[in-house]
């Protein structure tokens, strides 16, 4: 009776310690390459590489930073290629715009202080350029162009009522040529944003711009006050704190907005249309929608990739 | 040498069943009451539904009031009078359900009917003199349709609370409303004035501070409460018949006094709530 029990407590242990060290086995396999030959010139050495996980899958080639910090001149730092491919060593960029290696994601954090020209608020918000350090070359919606990113927000700070700031995390920012600017007397070759993608209160939020007068001729429809907000609307499902994925498709006369390859917003109305005439830029981050001294916003991006 | 080795065994078996154990018990969740059909307040007027709601481990506001206690994964619902925005007669600190979630607009009637079952425990109240606060613990509030609200020419939706449970000295009371004149016909039926409270019924063995479990049976023309293994207290006359109102379930810590210093704490094991 004592032997028998014996005897199956011993198979017990025996499979027990089995099971442990095939598992070993398993994951001791894991962190093998494929083997690569050697002997070929053109190979791609990086094809087969892992990507690793624990970095965040953006190609900085192509993006500008702006950070809630003044530089000297009060206006907003910005870092440009190339010095923003070395963030990670750069100590301006460091509190604001860091790889949090636990989750592989690129952290944008945010709060009240430094703002642009046309704004008033602070953001750390990538802002994309076709040509790598300058803003002058830009695309039209006839050109088209694709934004792709996985993110979170996983903290946002309260108002003194209890409601959660809202936060912009993703935008298709219009821009003046210089020949538009100079045609309305503006300054500046700033022009409004035609999408603005708010994180509010654990869902997505998509706002667009509308024509107000349609009969607008070229030029009127160039200024800023020629154009108003639409009245917005939520994707169905709660992201609250989880990660997400955000496509933005823009073609001809057509805006789409898509929330986990689930759920898309399509825009292709006479105001998108009438949007043909504007440059555009994509940009991507964390930028807050409150001056309250004590609030501040943590967004993270996983991967993000641009198309043209 | 055998008894040595089973020993061993025993150990090693032992070894292994407590780490299974651990790993069982971490992928627990957390707490067991679903919020999504709920909506808080608190007694300083703050409220919280959906996301928000989901969110209070992380929430400042909430804090202090809804919580979890780590010992025994119940939530906690603390009610003491603070400054604030709240609009409520006393001290309130209750979850209003909402079928649509981050809506109140959509309820429930008699006839649709719905179940509610709670495991709870009053755990500590303050006296008043001799008597300790009375708090209301559950309750099922009356609202007309936007439609009878419409039909009535009100301005918004109103309504009386059909039913209220409180804990009373350790005592679990009822108390429903009844019609003024029980001949009363068409709108009148679901004017305010038109109901009054009843008389009200105890359970016969007190709760006190001990941990319970109601359930709140509604159907047409039937309303069912029990009490743990206790008789039920039902009320099917009349009144009940003649109930048009869409309801809601409360449920929660809603301390009937703004008296400084007064407190009272509520716990929840588990909150259910269905409509078959």
């Amino acid at each position: 009776m004592y032997k028998e029990f014996l005897k199956s407590n011993l198979i017990g242990v025996g499979f027990t310690l089995l099971l442990c060290l095939s598992s070993v086995t398993t994951f001791g396999c894991q962190h093998e390459l494929p083997t690569r030959p050697t002997s070929d010139p053109d190979y791609d050495y990086n094809q087969d590489k892992p990507d690793d996980p624990n970095l965040p899958n953006i190609d900085l080639n192509n993006w500008k930073v702006t950070l809630p910090i003044p530089r000297s001149d009060g206006k907003p730092l910005e870092v440009e290629p190339p010095e923003i491919l070395d963030y990670a060593n750069d100590d301006r960029l460091k509190p604001y715009f860091y790889n949090d290696s636990t989750d592989g994601s690129l952290v944008f954090y945010t709060f009240p202080e430094a703002s642009t020209a046309n704004s008033s608020y602070s953001r750390t918000e990538l802002r994309e350029q076709m040509v790598p350090g300058s803003n002058s070359t830009n695309w039209t919606f006839k050109q088209g162009g694709n934004m792709r990113g996985t993110l979170s927000v996983p903290e946002v700070s309260q108002d003194n009522t209890g409601d959660y700031h809202r936060t912009i995390i993703m935008q298709i920012h219009g821009r003046l040529t210089n020949e538009q600017r100079d045609l309305i007397g503006e300054d500046d070759n700033n022009a409004p944003p035609v999408l603005k993608i708010y994180w509010v209160e654990g869902k997505i939020r998509v706002k667009t711009k509308v024509l107000k007068n349609l009969d607008a001729t070229y030029e009127e429809m160039l200024h800023t006050d020629a154009w108003g907000d639409d009245k917005g609307k939520n994707f169905d499902e709660v992201v609250g704190t989880d990660k997400f994925t955000l496509e933005v498709d823009v073609s001809e006369g057509r805006m789409v907005v898509t929330l986990n390859d689930n759920q898309s917003f399509v825009y292709d109305d006479i105001h998108m249309e009438k949007w043909g005439v504007f440059e555009n830029y994509f940009k991507a981050g964390n930028y807050l929608s409150s001056k309250d001294k004590d609030a501040y916003a943590y967004v993270k991006y996983y991967d993000l990739e641009v198309t043209h | 040498m055998t008894w040595r080795l089973h020993i061993n065994t025993m150990r090693f078996l032992s070894l292994i069943t407590l780490l299974l154990l651990t790993f069982v018990a971490s992928a627990q969740p957390k707490y067991k009451i679903d919020l999504t059909h709920w909506k808080l307040e608190l007694p300083s007027g703050y409220t919280a539904s959906e996301w928000k709601l989901s969110n209070f481990e992380k929430d400042r506001f909430a804090n202090p009031f809804f919580y979890i206690d780590p010992e025994d994964s119940a939530f906690v619902l603390e009610a003491y009078p603070v400054d604030g925005t709240s609009t409520a007669q006393y001290t309130k600190n209750m979850l209003r359900e909402q079928m649509k979630p981050g809506s109140s607009s959509v309820n429930w009637t008699l006839k649709q009917g719905g179940v509610l079952e709670a495991d709870f425990q009053v755990t500590e109240v303050t006296k008043d003199g001799r008597n300790y606060h009375k708090i209301l613990l559950f309750q099922i509030q009356g609202r007309t349709s936007d439609e009878q609200t419409k039909a009535l020419g009100l301005e918004k939706n109103t309504g009386p609370p059909f039913l209220k449970i409180f804990w009373d000295n350790g005592e679990i009371r009822v108390v429903r409303k009844v019609l003024e004149e029980w001949n009363t016909l068409g709108n009148a039926l679901l004017m305010k004035d038109s109901w009054e409270d009843g008389k009200g019924e105890s359970f016969r063995r007190d709760v006190d501070f001990n941990r319970a479990k109601i359930k709140i049976i509604a159907q047409e023309g039937k309303i069912e409460i029990q009490l743990d293994k206790q008789r039920p207290i039902i009320f099917d006359d009349i009144n009940v018949q003649q109930w048009y109102f869409e309801n809601y379930f409360v449920a929660g810590n809603y301390l009937q006094t703004k008296e400084e210093g007064a407190k009272s704490i509520v716990k929840l094991y588990d909150l259910q709530v269905h409509h078959d």
